[in-house]
């Protein structure tokens, strides 16, 4: 695959941070001596090995034949790529040809059952709900005022466990945006309650964000003699990173001072969900490599 | 903690446990779980679904949600007053003109309108989805006005 389109920041990572003092760039990019090996047929063996990356339809395109790509699903070595056909996922992936027909073009289980039932659904002229079709994800401009009714409210109510105010804090330190989409202090306590009245304690949640609500939640089934069980379910990696430090505080402290302390710590220490996520990480790790074998 | 793509955390504190899992698509892992398949085949009927996600799909959160509740379960939704902006929504389907206030703020509100388009859309769809809720036959439901509005859903 191509680092490309990045290679104005590879080359000045490699001479400014690696001080390599030779670095130039190809001219015209992985496209033009695409053109050049390939289409004007020189005799030149292409240097390129494999499938480049392409941002239109096609996705890929291979200017060797070579595989070098190994399927998500099974791991043979295959230069297919593509994204999930379930359009809610639409993850990008490489996944052989014997895997993307045994799971529709989609890239786990779960969204190749997500294709079937809405196959079916279709099949059936059952359209039982459907909503708008907006897929971005929302952001807000400014948290609203509160009204005095709110305030006097959770000012005499009692107060929520010290874990609680340490998440809402540092959800406003690492998702300022999304600061506002904490519980708050008396929903909060309103959740908790009505976990700890449930018949079995079994909670889906769906949307953990920072952890706040499902802190509530396993608090109120904690209050249960049987105990009880939360599942939450979350699409942001970065969200997970965050709610998973606070769950693990949760399971060594409960909600208390102690697990307060800790969680004010995330925010000093250098904990950053958005830093060393995925992408960004094995990207520089891969140019580290290209640095060290050639 | 091994936090990466599709990671399923799990964990407990006295008799509870508590499970986080990285999903793309939570409807697909609901409507898995409806289906009896997958990772969390037995874990359903839920006592409590909290939906606090992408809004522009609730309806297919709650339809879904349907099938994994016990009987007397309760689904809950959540921000469904969208910070009042349901109002304006539900005015501007009914043709009113009620946000013109008396103290002649029009211009300042349509400034706050126009920064807040996508809010706006976004009230719109939430109000749609609370009449969708209102007038669904099988449904009983109850919107407190706390916070962002918590809507609480249970079968008839």
């Amino acid at each position: 695959m191509s680092v490309g389109i990045r290679c104005v920041k590879v080359g000045a990572y490699l001479t400014q941070e690696l001080n390599f003092t030779n670095v130039s760039r190809l001219a015209g990019g992985i496209i033009a001596y695409d053109r050049k090996v390939n289409v004007e047929e020189s005799k030149e063996e292409s240097l390129f090995k494999g499938t480049n990356y392409v941002f239109d339809g096609r996705v890929g395109r291979a200017i060797t034949d070579d595989k070098l790509g190994e399927c998500i699903t099974c791991g043979v070595k295959t230069n297919l790529i593509s994204n999930c056909k379930n359009t809610n996922c639409h993850k990008r992936m490489v996944q052989c040809e014997k895997c993307r027909d045994a799971y529709l073009g989609t890239c786990s289980d779960a969204c190749k059952q997500r294709v079937v039932n809405m196959e079916k659904s279709k099949s059936q002229g059952i359209a039982p709900f459907s909503s708008a079709t907006v897929n971005d994800n929302y952001k807000e401009a400014d948290v609203p005022n509160l009204s005095n009714v709110e305030d006097y409210a959770e000012y005499y109510s009692s107060s929520s466990a010290p874990l609680l105010d340490e998440i809402q804090k540092n959800t406003e330190h690492f998702f300022p945006t999304g600061a506002h989409m904490v519980s708050g202090s008396t929903q909060g306590q309103f959740l908790k309650t009505l976990a700890s009245l449930t018949k079995e304690g079994k909670i889906l949640e769906v949307g953990t964000f920072s952890g706040y609500a499902t802190t509530c939640f396993w608090s109120g089934i904690n209050e249960r003699e049987e105990g009880g069980f939360v599942l939450s379910l979350e699409r942001d990696i970065r969200a997970v990173e965050l709610a998973g430090r606070h769950f693990k505080l949760m399971e060594d402290y409960s909600a208390g001072v102690e697990s307060a302390t800790e969680a004010r710590k995330l925010r000093e220490s250098d904990f950053d969900p958005f830093i060393g996520k995925p992408f960004f990480k094995n990207w520089l790790e891969s140019v580290n490599h290209i640095h060290l074998t050639i | 903690m091994d936090i990466k793509e599709g990671c399923d955390l799990s964990f407990r504190r006295g008799e509870s446990e508590c499970k986080l899992v990285h999903v793309t698509d939570a409807l697909a892992t609901m409507e898995q779980i409806v289906s009896h398949s997958g990772p969390y085949k037995d874990v359903a009927p839920f006592d409590l679904i909290f939906i606090d996600a992408d809004k522009t799909r609730l309806l297919e959160y709650v339809e879904a949600s349907l099938s994994l509740l016990r009987t007397g379960g309760l689904i809950i939704v959540d921000n469904v007053l969208w910070k009042g902006l349901v109002l304006e929504a539900a005015g501007a389907s009914n043709g009113s003109e009620e946000n013109k206030d008396i103290d002649g703020n029009i211009g300042l509100e349509k400034e706050e309108f126009k920064r807040s388009r996508r809010a706006r859309k976004l009230a719109g769809i939430m109000h749609r989805f609370n009449e969708a809720m209102a007038n669904d036959e099988r449904l009983e439901v109850m919107m407190l006005p706390i916070r962002d509005g918590l809507t609480m859903i249970r079968k008839r």
